[in-house]
């Protein structure tokens, strides 16, 4: 028998007031897929990871995770929020963070015990910044950041990932490890949604790729969607994305 | 009298006793709420609810009803009135909050004004603590324990809530229960702490100890603690200025609060005024020691150099360079003899690892990261200091088999050794017909590379002396006659060809 698909979205629209940002989109993803969302700013990204994660009301459509109620399975969703998202001055150190992600599987005034420290350790060490651990968030740099925000996504043990722009401003050696840290998700059969600009790494990194403006334009194996007649739609006459397509769209040699 | 016996004897009073329980009490509470207050950035919050309590108490004694259930029931829809303000105009939230509670602070004025009641309007204000009732503590202490004990069960929920909401909301924490709880929690931290700081003061007993705390430590499990003991300490301490020197003790409490705030920002280790001016005084210090033992390693290692002659070279004052010599002599790097100082053998290879550092800082830049020549050595200067070995060496696998720097000057080995090449001389030095190859050129300004790079006069290049005048020297480069002026030719050192 084939498993329930992670992410069931049937019909989905959402407006903001009258405005409306996204336009009946329908998409399944399955446990161990790794899916790139793709489109130009206020094309409806963030909204339609606001609502997977249940922060807006649907206007209308319907979103099943996990084969079961949304609002029963929220706990096992993870997000990575954009860097900008987070206050960095609050007194936090770096494996206070991580631990955030143990408290969705801790009871009402339960505090986390030792396994849940275990747990926080071993997410540290995934991302490479356990002799960060103790390190103020605010003396990171960009990369260690994110990692840190990551390694709390991983603590969380979550079966669907989303994540924004993961890559944003990140060093070479932070890239790396998020894309190895993508293969090993994937092994695990989480499924991945990931917002990216770089069409280039879009076209080598994910299993599928959305191609998203209001409406889902397109959904496929990378190498189909991104393609110019698509891409020309997406981002309607926009023409800096297409300028990396030349490589982008090359399969692999 | 003793310092115990001035403790101890107060506290014969009743009034003194519940007063100092009444202190505590408030210290801790305050403290507690107002570490969350603080990160979620609701301190000003705080203050409108607070001053939002004043017609509670009015209207209550107007009804004969326990003041403190008026003023709850005023501090939370004031709250809530700020917020349904803000979601339906254009007002952000400073000017709703600005707006109501200013309104609810003047209703308050305007009941207590025309009732003439016994509300002594002062106390509410400005508050008491040696007029704290037993009625009064128990209030505090009850209202007090369920502030407390909800923050004990909700704390990790309301962590998660005040550092990334999203989360918090999008894990299926109820984050609308928790904003209303946190908006009873503070309204209630303010009527239990009424009695003690007054409505206008508390809010330096909710802000000042968590303000201090987080100067202090980097986590807010141990800011909270600490907020604590902070809050108890001024309290105690207010209360006791209050009795002995006969002040309001609101007053006192609060400025013992903001005593301790102001010494935790001129002394916190990490974060103080004091210790961070001090670090930058220290790395200043090393960087100039450093520049000292680097103008002495240009020096032949046998003859002391005067301290004249290094402060010129270092474009220092002889005072500072004695001081640098005094510092550096302490250390074991450098020597004073009768004619000037002298690196030590362990001053010899620090001086050597800096100039290795700059050097190839110098050669990298150019190199790898395509830096115009004549601007490096300043941005090098900056990296030296800031570099470690390991980063030294990684420099010299990037740059590979370069002996010299961009401007001729050798890079000494790993070991500190410099391969001598032999005479040099300075161009003007040359005797008019004489031809010699460039070997380097001085480093630093910037005005005078310009002028090298547009006449060629680059290290490895020949060069003729054509004619040597007052006013400078006609060379011979590449076959074309150039005029170059004295100052220039002064930078300039080269080898004479055999």
């Amino acid at each position: 028998m084939k498993s329930a698909p992670a992410i069931e979205v049937r019909n989905l629209s959402v407006a903001y007031d009258t405005r409306p940002v996204l336009l009946g989109i329908t998409v399944d993803v399955e446990p161990g897929e790794v899916v790139g969302v793709v489109g130009p700013n206020g094309a409806g990204k963030s909204t339609f990871f606001r609502s997977l994660l249940g922060l807006v009301p649907p206007g209308a459509g319907s979103i099943r995770l996990l084969g079961g109620d949304a609002r029963v399975q929220r706990r096992w969703v993870a997000y990575l929020p954009q860097r900008e998202a987070i206050d960095w001055e609050f007194p936090l150190v770096v494996k206070d963070v991580v631990m955030m992600g143990r408290y969705p599987h801790l009871g009402w005034g339960r505090p986390p015990g030792s396994g849940d420290g275990r747990t926080v350790a071993a997410c540290l060490d995934a991302l490479g910044i356990a002799d960060l651990r103790d390190r103020h968030i605010g003396e990171l740099s960009g990369g260690q950041q994110q990692r840190t925000l990551l390694a709390r996504a991983l603590a969380q043990e979550a079966r669907i990932l989303l994540l924004d722009e993961p890559f944003m401003g990140v060093d070479a050696t932070t890239e790396q490890t998020i894309l190895a840290l993508l293969q090993r998700l994937r092994a695990e059969g989480k499924a991945v949604l990931i917002v990216d600009h770089d069409l280039a790494r879009a076209g080598e990194t994910y299993d599928r790729v959305m191609l998203l403006n209001q409406r889902l334009v397109a959904f496929g194996p990378p190498l189909k969607v991104l393609a110019p007649d698509l891409l020309r739609v997406t981002y309607a006459g926009r023409l800096t994305p297409l300028e990396t397509l030349g490589q982008g769209a090359e399969p692999p040699p | 009298m003793s310092a115990l016996l001035r403790l101890v004897e107060p506290l014969q009073y009743t009034f003194m006793q519940q007063g100092l329980a009444a202190a505590v009490l408030v210290g801790a509470v305050c403290a507690i709420m107002g570490s969350f207050l603080l990160v979620k950035r609701w301190a000003l919050l705080g203050d409108a609810i607070s001053h939002a309590v004043l017609p509670g108490v009015a209207i209550a004694f107007l009804l004969g009803l326990p003041f403190f259930a008026g003023a709850l029931v005023t501090g939370v829809l004031t709250a809530l009135g700020i917020g349904f303000v803000e979601r339906h105009t254009r007002l952000k939230q400073d000017a709703a909050m600005g707006l109501l509670f200013v309104s609810a602070f003047a209703s308050g004025l305007a009941i207590i004004s025309r009732i003439r009641s016994p509300v002594d309007l002062f106390h509410v204000l400005f508050g008491n603590v040696l007029a704290v009732s037993r009625g009064d503590l128990a209030l505090t202490a009850v209202s007090g324990l369920v502030v407390v004990g909800a923050i004990a069960f909700l704390f990790k929920d309301l962590l998660l809530w005040a550092f990334d909401p999203i989360m918090a909301e999008s894990v299926g924490l109820p984050v609308q229960a928790l904003h209303y709880a946190m908006l009873l929690l503070t309204s209630l931290t303010i009527v239990a702490s009424l009695q003690a700081v007054g409505i206008v003061l508390v809010i330096a007993m909710l802000i000042a100890p968590p303000a201090t705390a987080i100067l202090l430590t980097d986590r807010f499990h141990r800011m909270v603690p600490l907020a604590t003991g902070i809050g108890v300490f001024a309290a105690v301490v207010g209360l006791y200025l209050s009795y002995y020197l006969d002040v309001a003790s609101g007053a006192t409490m609060v400025l013992v609060s903001a005593f301790l705030f102001s010494l935790a920002m001129a002394f916190s280790p990490k974060r103080g005024l004091l210790p961070r001016a001090l670090r930058r005084r220290r790395a200043a210090a090393e960087a100039r020691a450093t520049d000292y033992m680097k103008a002495l390693f240009e020096h032949p290692a046998d003859r002391p150099v005067p301290a004249e002659t290094l402060a010129g070279q270092l474009r220092d004052s002889p005072a500072a360079a004695r001081e640098a010599a005094r510092h550096l002599g302490r250390l074991g790097l450098v020597e004073t003899h009768a004619g000037g100082v002298r690196l030590t053998s362990e001053g010899r290879r620090q001086a050597a690892q800096a100039v290795r550092t700059h050097r190839l800082w110098e050669r990298f830049l150019v190199d790898r990261a395509g830096v115009p020549w004549e601007e490096v050595h300043a941005a090098a200067d900056r990296m030296e200091h800031v570099s470690t070995p390991a980063v030294t060496e990684a420099l010299a696998t990037a740059v590979g088999a370069q002996t010299t720097d961009p401007h001729g000057a050798p890079i000494p080995t790993e070991e500190g050794l410099v391969v001598s090449r032999g005479d040099e001389y300075l161009l003007s030095e040359l005797r008019t017909g004489q031809k010699a190859v460039v070997t380097s050129v001085e480093d630093e300004d910037p005005e005078i590379l310009r002028t090298l790079s547009d006449l060629g006069l680059l290290p490895g290049r020949s060069v003729r002396l054509v004619a040597a005048t007052d006013k400078g020297l006609l060379v011979a480069l590449n076959g074309e006659e150039r005029p170059v002026s004295r100052r220039v030719a002064r930078s300039v050192l080269v080898t004479p060809a055999r």
